[in-house]
């Protein structure tokens, strides 16, 4: 037999199509669970022929891990092994060691708090971090062997989110079937063969999050309101900041869609330990990335790209036809004052009801003067630490600024046809704060509206077109 | 805004021990039969236990205003206060125990330590480019004696003087450019927003005289000549150009800033949830398996009560602030204030 288990569904619905009936096979993969579905179980017997061997390889792969960790080299290293030593190195240098394999070591201490309930010494445990960021290993071609400062420092592999994604890559270049098959190891997934490209994300406390999954993406999952650890009193975020060896704060939720499996498992942890706003304007400039995140109070926040082929798939209205642009202008004067401070800006828009529902800009980003943006506070910064985290950037120096709306609310679903308010506020220390409004109706019909501010913000201008 | 480099080791056990006993001692104490027969002198005794200030009151405000308004009626802080008890019931049996209770509070406290510490970090950057004169991005020893220079001046009235606290004048009670928060314009009515809310990492800050001779009296005699000052200075510096190479670099000034931060917020989480495990038992006043809504309802009144001096049902700004003795010492508009305990 297949050292796996199979089960017989029956209505899964999912991915690919909705099978009346379908098999699914799971594996024990170095300790996480791997499912694969398939519409029935002659498909399903191909598959588990050709994913046998390899989940067997995989699990001994796993084992040298564990061994080199446990003593510190290994003679003999396979082909995969050595090639997984090789990815962690160039991740950890392409992400700025935002993603790193090396925090096995500081996840025992973690490990260690949590069973005695005491929290680690944070400044230590940063030195300890950065030192282990740097520790290295050699390989030739009968050994690999941490280097001596690593062995003494205890350094431990810890492969996380590549190792899900390369043990995804592994399995689909060996399943060969004619229909859509589904793959779930760890927090990615993803599917084989064509289907309808929509996947169903199921969140705690949330409503289930439609996304979009083009034919060979691959999507990582990570729930904010999972993977927590206990000490003592405090609930903690089990994901590491890598040069902090701290676990992340004010994480959002985060769904990350990418093209190859190893970048959808590495991209997941390293976007969640920056602020969510460097993660979304990180994703907007890498084309092969898309990023949703979910803020504590189910906001979305979501890259450029992230609902790109929606337009044409989804049965959701459009605010406005195809091809129009909702655009803001505003300007930023120049001012000749004696220590002169950038302002902080926050441009929202609510309904007429005054619920908010999107955020365009909040320039400045410390809370201390974020609470002068009374308006915005008190609608949307209050309260919402994720929030900020997700949308504040720097402040701007002078100048023309343009920002365009793509007509969706902070669920990510496109407006409905009515009237709406743009709200502009403006701080600056030892200068004036100021709040403009801008009331327009969305009807489909092109739109053109001015304001001017006193002083401290120039011409606003609001334009579908 | 100004900032300088403190000492790393400094005296933050003596803040600690004194809001531990203060709390003990006086508490948020057995309730009376009927909260409207507490008398006038024990009508913001919880003020005068946990802090009096606007700062204080700010975030009470922050705390129980659900609709943004900028106050907090009665009915508001009611509902409010009923809600984050159920919010603490994770078990949902109507009752907060020990462990939900300090649950709960460690969550609250490491969210208002999380928040303050970003913020803090974010301004280490101002911080540096402030120090930095030429701005090349390295802050060298004479950049750095510099900034320090002219708040020893300013408090000693002179580069070669000696600061003690018999100093002490209301005029120079700040260094100059002190913290930004306190740059308010005098004529513009205040608003919650420009009130700056008590610290939770409580750094020690040279920006008032007792915080500048805590953090730089070297030989322990209460006052700061300008040789012990210099030494500090000096020391300071030569540990945080981790790099010897005789500059200090901003990833250098934000690690040594960071590291000094984190080890203050660690004594205060420890300090904190000593205060929690009292507060939890004075609250649980009869005893049984845990705080019920009756309960804690009661230590509500009192603390609204001892906010809501003019009797109108709300806590806003218009409220006069408890006038309390005990905590005057505390007490600061400037919450960066150390303390002496005496």
């Amino acid at each position: 037999m297949c050292g796996c288990s199979r089960l017989v569904v029956s209505s899964f619905a999912f991915l690919l199509s909705a099978y009346a009936q379908a098999e699914v096979s799971k594996w024990n993969l170095n300790s996480l669970p791997l499912e694969i579905v398939s519409k029935d179980a002659q498909q399903q017997t191909t598959i588990e022929t050709a994913v046998n061997p390899v989940v067997q390889k995989m699990n001994a792969v796993a084992d040298e891990v564990k061994q080199l960790n446990q003593q510190g080299e290994l003679k003999n290293p396979s082909a995969q092994l050595l090639e997984l030593l090789t990815l962690c190195d160039q991740w950890q240098l392409k992400t700025s060691a935002k993603f790193s394999c090396r925090l096995g070591g500081l996840q025992k201490d973690w490990q260690a708090a949590a069973a005695s309930g005491e929290l680690p010494d944070r400044a230590a445990l940063r030195q300890k971090a950065r030192r282990h960021l740097q520790l290295q290993w050699t390989v030739d071609q009968q050994r690999v062997r941490f280097s001596e400062q690593a062995k003494t420092e205890g350094l431990q592999l810890d492969l996380q989110g590549l190792w899900q994604g390369w043990v995804i890559e592994q399995l689909t270049s060996v399943i060969k079937v004619q229909d859509p098959v589904f793959l779930n190891y760890g927090n990615l997934r993803t599917g084989i063969g064509e289907g309808n490209n929509s996947e169903l994300i199921r969140l705690q406390g949330l409503e289930p999050v439609a996304v979009l999954l083009p034919k060979g993406n691959v999507l990582a999952v990570i729930d904010r309101t999972e993977n927590l650890r206990k000490v003592g009193h405090y609930s903690l975020s089990q994901i590491l900041v890598p040069d902090e060896g701290w676990p992340v704060e004010f994480a959002p939720s985060l769904i990350v869609r990418a093209t190859s499996a190893i970048e959808a498992g590495v991209m997941s942890s390293a976007l969640l330990v920056i602020p969510a706003y460097q993660a979304l304007t990180n994703a907007n400039q890498n084309t092969g990335v898309e990023v949703l995140t979910i803020t504590e109070t189910g906001k979305f926040f979501a890259s450029r790209e992230w609902y790109a082929g929606d337009e044409k798939k989804s049965a959701e209205r459009n605010p406005w036809p195809e091809g129009m642009k909702f655009q803001v202008e505003f300007e930023i004067p120049a001012m000749d004052v004696a220590e002169y401070r950038r302002p902080y800006v926050a441009i929202w828009l609510n309904d007429t009801a005054g619920q908010s529902v999107q955020s365009l800009l909040v320039a400045g980003d410390s809370v201390r003067w974020l609470r002068e943006l009374r308006q915005w506070w008190r609608k949307l910064g209050r309260g919402d630490d994720s929030l900020i985290d997700a949308t504040a950037g720097a402040t701007r120096k002078p100048g023309r600024y343009k920002l365009e709306w793509d007509g969706r609310n902070f669920q990510g679903q496109k407006i409905a046809a009515g009237s709406y308010e743009l709200h502009v506020e403006i701080a600056r220390e030892h200068g004036e704060h100021e709040h403009l409004v801008l009331p327009f109706s969305v009807d489909g019909k092109p739109i053109r509206i001015k304001q001017q501010g006193k002083q401290e913000i120039g011409v606003v201008t609001l334009t579908l077109r | 805004m100004k900032s300088i480099i403190g000492n790393i080791s400094t005296p933050m056990k003596t803040l600690a021990s004194v809001l531990v006993v203060s709390t003990m001692l006086g508490g948020c104490a057995a309730p009376t039969a009927k909260v409207d027969a507490v008398d006038k002198q024990e009508r913001s005794k919880h003020q005068a236990d946990h802090g009096a200030s606007e700062g204080h009151r700010a975030a009470f405000i922050d705390e129980y205003d659900t609709n943004s308004d900028e106050q907090v009626t009665h009915t508001e802080f009611n509902q409010s206060r009923a809600a984050k008890l159920k919010a603490m019931d994770a078990n949902d049996n109507g009752l907060v125990d020990e462990t939900e209770y300090l649950d709960a509070f460690a969550a609250e406290l490491e969210k208002k330590i999380s928040t303050e510490r970003k913020d803090q970090v974010l301004q280490t950057e101002i911080r540096f480019q402030s120090i930095d004169k030429n701005a090349d991005g390295k802050m060298t020893w004479e950049e750095y004696w510099a900034s320090g220079e002219r708040t020893f001046t300013h408090f000693a009235k002179s580069a070669d003087g000696v600061v003690t606290l018999d100093a002490k004048d209301k005029e120079w009670d700040a260094a100059p450019n002190a913290d930004q928060n306190e740059t308010i314009d005098a004529e513009k009515p205040k608003s919650l927003a420009d009130i700056s809310r008590p610290s939770a990492i409580k750094m020690p800050s040279s920006h008032s005289l007792e915080g500048f001779i805590d953090i730089n009296d070297l030989n322990g005699d209460k006052q700061v000549t300008a040789d012990e000052f210099r030494q500090i200075r000096r020391g300071i510096f030569d540990e945080t150009d981790t790099g010897k190479d005789g500059w200090v670099n901003p990833e250098e000034y934000t690690l040594e800033f960071t590291n000094r931060l984190d080890r203050q917020a660690k004594q205060v989480r420890t300090g904190q949830m000593k205060q929690a495990k009292v507060r939890y038992t004075v609250l649980n006043t009869n005893k049984d398996a845990g705080i019920s809504l009756e309960e804690f309802n009661v230590s509500g009144e009192r603390i609204f009560s001892g906010w809501d001096l003019n009797d109108d049902d709300k806590v806003s700004l218009a409220d006069p602030l408890p006038q309390v003795k005990a905590y005057s010492q505390l007490t600061a508009t400037n919450n960066q204030k150390t303390v002496k305990a005496k």
